[in-house]
C-alpha cells in the first residue's frame, strides 16, 4: 500500500495529467464541383461557427502587387450583383452573428458565428460571393482607402508597426513569396485595377480551391444537402500550380538596425527559419517555441525578465504573430519579440537568449519541464476550440492545407509524443546563430528627447 | 460568526428568441433567393448553484460538460477607483504582484505549477473590481483551487518582486505613451469625470515610484476578504465536487478588517468641449467623442444597447456604413456604452487621416442627431435586437466567458437571474425607445470631443466647430 502511494505521488509530482477528451466528430463531404465540406456537430449551444478558407494567401499574390490578396479580401465584403454592398454584414449581424475575414501566408479565410437560425442565409451569401462580385471601380477605390487606413493604424502610426512580422520576414527569407510585405506598399496598392480583381476571383475563388467547415448545432447530412443546394452549381476553375516556396536554412547571421518613429522603448525581434509542416521536426519545434516563450514559466521569460531584468517583455513562437503551428502550409519563422530596457545594448539580450538555446542544444531539457509545457499546449488547444468559431476555422484550414481535418484529433498526441531528445535535436539544428536574423529597433532621436 | 446561509437557485428557464417574429419579412426584400432566418431554437440557460460559505464568500457554481476544462474566477469589490489619490496606480502594481509569491511559493513556482496543470492565471483590475482568474484542466481542479486560495489569502509581496514590478511599470508607461490613444484617453476621461476617481486612467511615473510594499499589503488586506468576494466556477465537474473543493481550500479564509469605504456615484451631466492633444508627426487623427452615463443596472440599459447598436456599435451600423463604407475615412470606427458600478460612459472612437478630421466630426454629429430626431427603420431595429441577442448567446459560449460575465454581474449588483432578463429586455425595446435614448443622451451637443493629432495639420479645420482647446494630459 505504501509503495502504491509513493508511485502515485511520483506521478502527481511529474505533473502527468490525464489530458484526454472525446474526439471531435468530423464528417467530410466532397461536392462534384470540388468543394470540400467539413462538419463537426455539437449540440451544447444553439449556435454555429463557420469558416470558408480559400487556398490563396500572400505567397501567391502576383509580383508588383504586394498586398493584393488582402485588398481582395476586403472586396469580398463589398457586395455582389445579387446582394448589394452592406447586405452581407447586415444579414449576418441582423441574424445575431458576427463575421470577419483575414489573409495569411497560405490561405484567406472568411469566418462567421451566429445562432443556428442564421446558418442558411450565411450559406447563401457565401455561395453568392464565391460565384461573383460587384466588380466596380468605386468599390475598389473605397476599399483601397480603407486598407490604407488599416495600414496607417497598424503600421505607420503605431510604435513597432509590426516590424517583427514584415521587416523580419523580409530580412530572413530569400524567395519573394516568403519575404515580401503582405500588407503591401501604397505604390502597389495604387496600381491594382478592377481587372486584377476579376482575374484573382476567377483564378482562386472557385469551389475546388476552397474548404467550408461548420461546427455547432447542426446535423451533418442536413448541412450537406443545404450546401449542395447553394454551392452545387458553381463551376470549378483550372487552378494554377503552387510554386515551390521551400527555402534552405540560412548559413550566415543577418542583422538590421531600424529607427522607430513612434516608440519610446527600444525592441528586438529575432527570427529563425523553420521548415514547413511536413517536416518531422515541425511539432518538436512548436513545443520548443512554447518551452522558450510560452508564458511566465517559460525559459526566456524567467531568464530575461525575472533573472537578468534587462527586458520588459518577450513573446513569440513558431509562426507568431500571424498564426500558430496549425495554420502554415509552408516555411515560417520562430520569432522572439520583446522590448528591452534602454540602459544597455540589444546584442546582450540576443546573446542571453542564444545562451538559453545553446544550453538546450547541448544538455537537453528536463523531462518534467517538457511534460508541463506539453500539458499546457494541449490545454490551450482545448480552450481555443471551446468556441465553435475557432473549431470551424481549424477544421477548414487543416483540411485545406493538409487534406486532413482529422489532424485536429491527432494534434494533442503529436504534441505529447515529442521527446527530450527531439527538443535537443531541433534546437541544435534550427535555432543556431547562422540561421538567425534579427532587428534592433531603436527609438528615433525626436522620441529620445522626450525621455524623462 | 454568521449563520450558514445556503441558497440554491436553479435557473431552469427556457427562453425562445423572438419566437414568431423571425421570417422572410425581416430580410431586405431586394435580395432574390436569399433564404429567411430559420426558426429560433430554445436557449437553455446555465443552471447556477448559488451558495455562501460561513465566512461570507459567495459561490456561483455551474457544471458544464464537454471539453475537460474548468474556469475559476475569484473577484473582490474595489479596483483602481479605490486607489488613494496620491497613490493612483497602486491597483496596477497590486495586480502585477499578487501572483508573484506567497508564504509557500515563489513566483516561479506558481507559474510552473500552473503550467503543469495546463492553466493560465490572470490577475486583473478594473475600476471597481480586482480579480484572479484561473483556467485549466478540470482534472487539476483541486490543485488549481489550492493555488488560487494561496494567492488570494497568502500573497507575500517579496521586496525584489515589488521592485521589479515598479521598474517594469515605469518602462511600460514610457512605452504606452507612444500610442496615439494614451494621452488622449487621459484627457477624455478627465473631461468626462472631472474630480471623480473614474477620471484617472494613466498612472504617473513619480507616483508609481513612490508605491511601497506596505501600500500593497494594506490594499491587499482590505480588498481580499471573503465577505466582499465572489468565486465563480464553471466547468467539467459536478457542482457538489466544486463546493467540496472550494470549502476545503477557502473555507478557512477569514475576514480581518473593515471593508474599505466605497466611492460616490459619478455625475451624468454632459461635459461638452473640443480638446486637442498635439502629437506632431502624426499621420492620423484619433478622435474620441462621448459623455458620462448612468451606472450599471439602470433602467435604460437595454434601450441604450439597442440605440448604440443602430448608431455605431456594430459593423453594419449607421456610423460604419457612413464613414467607413461610404466615405472610406477610417478603418475601424466604433461606439460603445460602458457601465461600471458607480458610473458609465458613451464613447465613439475613430482614427482618420488628417485631411478628413473635420469631415468625420460632421458625419458623426449628423448620425448622432439623426438618431435623436427620427425613428429608426423597422429593419434597423429588428437587426439590432437580433444582433444583441445573438451576441449574448455567443458571449457565453465557453466556460471562461460565462465565468467572467457572471463575475461582472456580481460586481455590478446583478444576480444570476439577470441572465434570463437580457433577451426579453432587448425584445421589449421599441422604435420610440430608441429615439428617446437619442434625445436623452446621444445628441451631438451633449458630447465632448477630444482629438489626438498633429495640431499644425488639423487645428484650422477644427476651428469651424468653436474654440479648440489645446491640452496636455
Amino acid at each position: 500500500m505504501k509503495r502504491f502511494l509513493t508511485s502515485m505521488a511520483i506521478i502527481l509530482l511529474l505533473g502527468i495529467q490525464a489530458v484526454s477528451a472525446t474526439p471531435l466528430p468530423i464528417t467530410t463531404f466532397k461536392l462534384d464541383n470540388g468543394l470540400t465540406l467539413v462538419v463537426s456537430e455539437d449540440h451544447s449551444s444553439p449556435t454555429i461557427g463557420l469558416s470558408i478558407a480559400y487556398h490563396v494567401g500572400f505567397r501567391l499574390e502576383p509580383k508588383g502587387r504586394t498586398g493584393f490578396a488582402h485588398l481582395f479580401e476586403h472586396m469580398m465584403f463589398e457586395g455582389t450583383p445579387e446582394a448589394p454592398k452592406g447586405s452581407f454584414v447586415k444579414i449576418i449581424q441582423g441574424g445575431g452573428g458576427s463575421l470577419n475575414g483575414s489573409t495569411r501566408y497560405d490561405y484567406t479565410n472568411y469566418i462567421s458565428t451566429a445562432p443556428v437560425s442564421t446558418l442558411e442565409p450565411i450559406l447563401w451569401l457565401e455561395a453568392d460571393r464565391m460565384r461573383h462580385l460587384d466588380f466596380s471601380k468605386e468599390n475598389l477605390d473605397n476599399q483601397r482607402d480603407v486598407v490604407k487606413e488599416e495600414i496607417r493604424v497598424n503600421v505607420k502610426n503605431k510604435p513597432y508597426g509590426l516590424f517583427f512580422w514584415t521587416d523580419l520576414a523580409a530580412l530572413a527569407f530569400n524567395k519573394w513569396a516568403n519575404a515580401h510585405d503582405g500588407y503591401g506598399s501604397f505604390v502597389d496598392l495604387d496600381k491594382a485595377t478592377i481587372e486584377d480583381v476579376k482575374r484573382f476571383h476567377q483564378t482562386f475563388y472557385a469551389p475546388n480551391n476552397a474548404v467550408l467547415a461548420i461546427a455547432g448545432d447542426v446535423d451533418p447530412e442536413q448541412v450537406h444537402q443545404a450546401v449542395k443546394k447553394y454551392f452545387g452549381d458553381i463551376p470549378p476553375a483550372k487552378l494554377p500550380p503552387h510554386a515551390d516556396v521551400a527555402e534552405p536554412l540560412n548559413t550566415q547571421e543577418r542583422f538590421r538596425e531600424e529607427q522607430d518613429e513612434h516608440a519610446s522603448v527600444p525592441a528586438i525581434a529575432i527570427g529563425w527559419k523553420m521548415p514547413g509542416p511536413d517536416s518531422p521536426d515541425y511539432y518538436p519545434l512548436a513545443v520548443l517555441g512554447e518551452l522558450l516563450m510560452g508564458g511566465d514559466a517559460s525559459l526566456l521569460y524567467q531568464k530575461l525578465i525575472k533573472e537578468k531584468q534587462t527586458m520588459l517583455s518577450i513573446s513569440g513562437g513558431l509562426g507568431w504573430p500571424l498564426g500558430d503551428p496549425l495554420t502554415f502550409g509552408g516555411p515560417s519563422l520562430m520569432v522572439a519579440f520583446g522590448l528591452y530596457k534602454p540602459n544597455h545594448e540589444a546584442v546582450q539580450d540576443v546573446n542571453s537568449i542564444q545562451q538559453v538555446i545553446n544550453a538546450i542544444a547541448s544538455k537537453g531539457v528536463d523531462a518534467k519541464r517538457l511534460k508541463a509545457v506539453q500539458t499546457k499546449m494541449v490545454a490551450d488547444y482545448y480552450k481555443s476550440i471551446a468556441r465553435n468559431l475557432q473549431r470551424a476555422d481549424y477544421l477548414a484550414i487543416t483540411q485545406l492545407l493538409h487534406g486532413d481535418a482529422d489532424l485536429l484529433n491527432r494534434y494533442p498526441a503529436l504534441i505529447e509524443k515529442v521527446s527530450p531528445a527531439d527538443i535537443q535535436r531541433v534546437a541544435a539544428k534550427y535555432l543556431t546563430v547562422n540561421n538567425r536574423s534579427w532587428i534592433d529597433r531603436k527609438i528615433a532621436p525626436h522620441q529620445q528627447e522626450k525621455q524623462p | 460568526m454568521s449563520v450558514i446561509r445556503l441558497t440554491t437557485t436553479l435557473l431552469t428557464l427556457i427562453l425562445f428568441f423572438g419566437a414568431g417574429s423571425a421570417g422572410a419579412a425581416e430580410n431586405p426584400p431586394s435580395i432574390k433567393g436569399l433564404p429567411a432566418y430559420g426558426p429560433d431554437k430554445p436557449l437553455v440557460l446555465p443552471q447556477v448553484v448559488e451558495k455562501q460559505l460561513p465566512n461570507g464568500l459567495t459561490l456561483w457554481l455551474i457544471e458544464r460538460r464537454g471539453l475537460p476544462l474548468v474556469s475559476i474566477h475569484l473577484a473582490v469589490k474595489g479596483g483602481s477607483a479605490l486607489d488613494p489619490r496620491d497613490r493612483f496606480g497602486l491597483s496596477e502594481i497590486l495586480s502585477n504582484t499578487i501572483s508573484a509569491g506567497t508564504q509557500k511559493r515563489s513566483s516561479r513556482q506558481i507559474a510552473e505549477e500552473l503550467q503543469a496543470l495546463g492553466a493560465d492565471i490572470d490577475v486583473g483590475v478594473g475600476k471597481d473590481i480586482t480579480y484572479i482568474g484561473i483556467d485549466g484542466l478540470a482534472s487539476g481542479a483541486d490543485k488549481l483551487l489550492e493555488i488560487l486560495a494561496d494567492t488570494a489569502s497568502n500573497a507575500s509581496f517579496p521586496e525584489d518582486e515589488v521592485k521589479l514590478a515598479i521598474e517594469n511599470e515605469l518602462q511600460n508607461i514610457i512605452a504606452s505613451k507612444s500610442q496615439p490613444s494614451y494621452d488622449l484617453n487621459q484627457v477624455f476621461y478627465r473631461q468626462l469625470f472631472g474630480d471623480h476617481p473614474y477620471a484617472l486612467v494613466n498612472p504617473k511615473p513619480e507616483v508609481i515610484s513612490r508605491i511601497s510594499r506596505d501600500d500593497l499589503v494594506k490594499a491587499y488586506r482590505q480588498r481580499f476578504q471573503p465577505k466582499q468576494a465572489i468565486l465563480v466556477m464553471v466547468g467539467d465537474l459536478s457542482t457538489g465536487k466544486m463546493e467540496e473543493l472550494v470549502t476545503k481550500h477557502l473555507g478557512g479564509w477569514s475576514n480581518t478588517e473593515k471593508a474599505p469605504a466605497g466611492i460616490p456615484t459619478a455625475a451624468t451631466t454632459p461635459r461638452p468641449g473640443l480638446l486637442l492633444v498635439d502629437r506632431p508627426h502624426s499621420v492620423q487623427s484619433t478622435i474620441y467623442m462621448g459623455r458620462p452615463m448612468p451606472p450599471a443596472n439602470n433602467s435604460d440599459e437595454f434601450a441604450l444597447d439597442v440605440a448604440n447598436t443602430i448608431f455605431g456599435g456594430a459593423f453594419g451600423s449607421r456610423l460604419t456604413m457612413n464613414i467607413r463604407e461610404k466615405k472610406g475615412y477610417t478603418y475601424s470606427p466604433h461606439a460603445s456604452v460602458t457601465s461600471w458600478a458607480k458610473g458609465g460612459m458613451f464613447k465613439v472612437s475613430a482614427s482618420v487621416r488628417n485631411e478628413v478630421t473635420a469631415a468625420t466630426l460632421v458625419e458623426t454629429f449628423y448620425e448622432l442627431d439623426r438618431l435623436a430626431t427620427t425613428l429608426p427603420e423597422d429593419e434597423e431595429l429588428s437587426r439590432a435586437q437580433r444582433y444583441l441577442k445573438g451576441r449574448f448567446l455567443l458571449a457565453n459560449e465557453t466556460s471562461a466567458s460565462l465565468a467572467s460575465t457572471l463575475t461582472g454581474y456580481w460586481i455590478d449588483g446583478k444576480t444570476p437571474a439577470d441572465l434570463a432578463r437580457y433577451v426579453p429586455g432587448i425584445e421589449a425595446i421599441s422604435k420610440k425607445d430608441v429615439q428617446a435614448m437619442g434625445r436623452k443622451y446621444l445628441s451631438s451637443r451633449k458630447q465632448a470631443v477630444a482629438i489626438s493629432g498633429d495640431a499644425k495639420a488639423i487645428k484650422d479645420q477644427l476651428s469651424l466647430f468653436g474654440e479648440v482647446r489645446i491640452v496636455k494630459p
